[in-house]
């Protein structure tokens, strides 16, 4: 025979906030934004691989994400939703920080290691981190971004082309080619060593 | 069979975010959606009157009638009578000053022109929040006193039986005055009283008068008109209340209960944390940075739980920073570079002052 149940108050789901915040419930977009502002902070600091934006990244792309809520088809897919406006933000930033960087406007500033990486990380995983932020600021942005999906976050090609937007083709080709500069700059490395 | 799962490398990348920074991040989004929010409002209404004040000139063309006067004007005009359960606690005067009524309150406006703005407190007590205008005086009368200000908040009150006169200055200067001189002239944290001298005043008033500094927590005194007269709130209640003015948005009541408690109560557990508050808010909404500066200075000198310190220490340079105080900024950077080498707002922190 079963105990006696205690039923515990459910949170709300993503679901119910995303309506009522649609309704004009500022309550819910708070709740929306603390439950989610970690996972999307963790997504933009991997992508940009560094501090100095990382605020506006995730304030934008909140803020596109609550105008745009009457688009979201489904509210039970906010996080992910999210998730792809974070990336597509992030694409931007790094696109115009490149720029900028080329006009002379701005220092080209190399990702900060030590920063980045947690003590606790195993000694091949630092590695493979090494690698991969050690030629992301010779990729492209479209490229640096697929490439950090695919290595660090270890998304699938499917799951990278529905976070980016691009097509499967083209996160292919741009994988193609980030691999082949990392597989360069990891020989070179080597070979320094 | 135990399956193991291999972590993936994104579980080695640092958590970026502090509850500070996401506390920044949503004051920002907040303040960017609710003013989005009150521009389109305002658009709206813009509109609609515009389209409500071509529709009544077409109107008055046509009919040639006289114009009905304004629907609630009434309050905007000198002579009339301000009633706390009439209008709400809150009223908006033509020359953008705020004037907040208790319950009970009762004002009458005796002059309201571009030179002179007079009420007369005749009930309970009303809070006011001056815009400084130089060529207009702002006087607020409370049986044969006068309180008269240029540009800051501040509270008056009279006791249910008429027998005290209350002033508190949250913000700038006021001064109190009867029919033939000069009492008292107030700063910010101060209060004044008609009523008998109080047991422990800190400070004589300058001609006369009960001077009191704000940090002397006062026992409460009954009055049915005055239900929540400042002076009663406690530190719990002093930061509940700023807690909830920054969440709902209302950046400048936050940090006026915040500033009040770490004030009157500085050896509360929380005057600290309640002073570091007070500090983002100047910094980042109220474009304060040496206000944010005292504040976060204030906050590292207080006992009790320090798990904002850090936080309060890089902020410190940042608004040492943004005020282009160089020498103090560099001083805060080395205090934060060490006591928390390798912190977690290290390579923001080692970066700022060098551009001053």
């Amino acid at each position: 025979m079963l105990g006696r149940v205690t039923r515990l108050e459910a949170q709300p789901t993503d679901a119910e906030l995303v309506e009522a915040a649609r309704a004009g419930d500022r309550s819910a977009k708070e709740a929306l934004f603390r439950r989610h502002v970690r996972s999307a902070g963790e997504r933009a600091y991997r992508l940009l691989g560094r501090d100095q934006e990382l605020e506006d990244v995730v304030q934008e792309s909140f803020a596109q994400a609550f105008a745009g809520l009457l688009q979201l088809e489904d509210p039970r897919a906010f996080a992910g939703w999210l998730s792809a406006i974070v990336t597509g933000t992030a694409i931007g930033v790094i696109r115009k920080r490149r720029l900028l960087a080329r006009l002379g406007i701005v220092r080209a500033e190399p990702v900060q290691l030590e920063a980045l990486i947690a003590h606790s990380a195993p000694p091949d995983v630092v590695a493979e981190l090494r690698g991969v932020y050690g030629v992301i600021h010779e990729l492209p942005a479209a490229q640096q971004v697929v490439l950090i999906l695919r290595r660090v976050e270890q998304l699938t090609l499917v799951e990278i082309a529905e976070q980016t937007g691009f097509s499967l083709a083209t996160v292919k080709r741009r994988l193609v080619a980030a691999e082949a500069r990392l597989a360069k700059g990891v020989g070179l490395g080597t070979r320094k060593s | 069979m135990k399956v193991v799962k291999r972590r993936q490398p994104a579980d080695f990348i640092r958590d970026p975010l502090s509850s500070d920074r996401i506390e920044r991040i949503w004051q920002g989004l907040d303040t960017r959606e609710y003013g989005l929010a009150k521009w389109r409002r305002s658009k709206q209404l813009a509109v609609a009157l515009a389209v409500t004040a071509c529709a009544a000139a077409l109107v008055l063309f046509l009919f040639r009638k006289p114009p009905a006067p304004p629907a609630g004007a009434v309050a905007q005009r000198a002579g009339s009578v301000l009633e706390a359960p009439k209008l709400g606690e809150q009223l908006l005067l033509p020359d953008g000053s705020e004037v907040r009524l208790a319950n009970a309150a009762r004002a009458r406006v005796l002059e309201l022109s571009a030179r002179e703005v007079r009420l007369r407190l005749e009930r309970g007590w009303l809070t006011c929040d001056v815009e400084p205008r130089a060529e207009r005086r702002f006087v607020v009368e409370v049986r044969d006193i006068e309180v008269s200000v240029k540009g800051t908040e501040f509270t008056v009150s009279l006791e249910a039986n008429g027998s005290a006169v209350t002033v508190s200055v949250a913000r700038g200067l006021v001064e109190v005055r009867d029919r033939t001189r000069l009492i008292a002239s107030l700063e910010a944290g101060q209060r004044w009283s008609s009523a008998h001298p109080a047991e422990e005043p800190v400070a004589p008033a300058r001609d006369g008068g009960n001077l009191e500094l704000e940090p002397k927590p006062r026992a409460p005194v009954a009055s049915a008109a005055a239900p929540s007269k400042p002076a009663e709130s406690g530190p719990h209640e002093l930061f509940e209340r700023g807690a909830e003015a920054r969440l709902q948005g209302r950046a400048r009541d936050a940090a006026n209960a915040f500033d009040l408690m770490r004030r009157r109560y500085p050896q509360d557990p929380r005057s600290g944390y309640a002073a570091f508050q007070l500090g983002r808010i100047r910094l980042d909404t109220l474009g304060d940075p040496r206000g944010a500066a005292e504040a976060f200075q204030f906050a590292l000198a207080r006992p009790g739980p320090g798990f904002f310190l850090e936080d309060a220490q890089a902020r410190l340079v940042e608004a040492w920073a943004r005020a282009k105080d160089a020498r103090s900024c560099r001083q805060a950077r080395a205090g934060y570079l060490a006591k928390y080498p390798g912190g977690a707002h290290s390579s923001r922190v080692v970066r700022q002052c060098d551009d001053l």
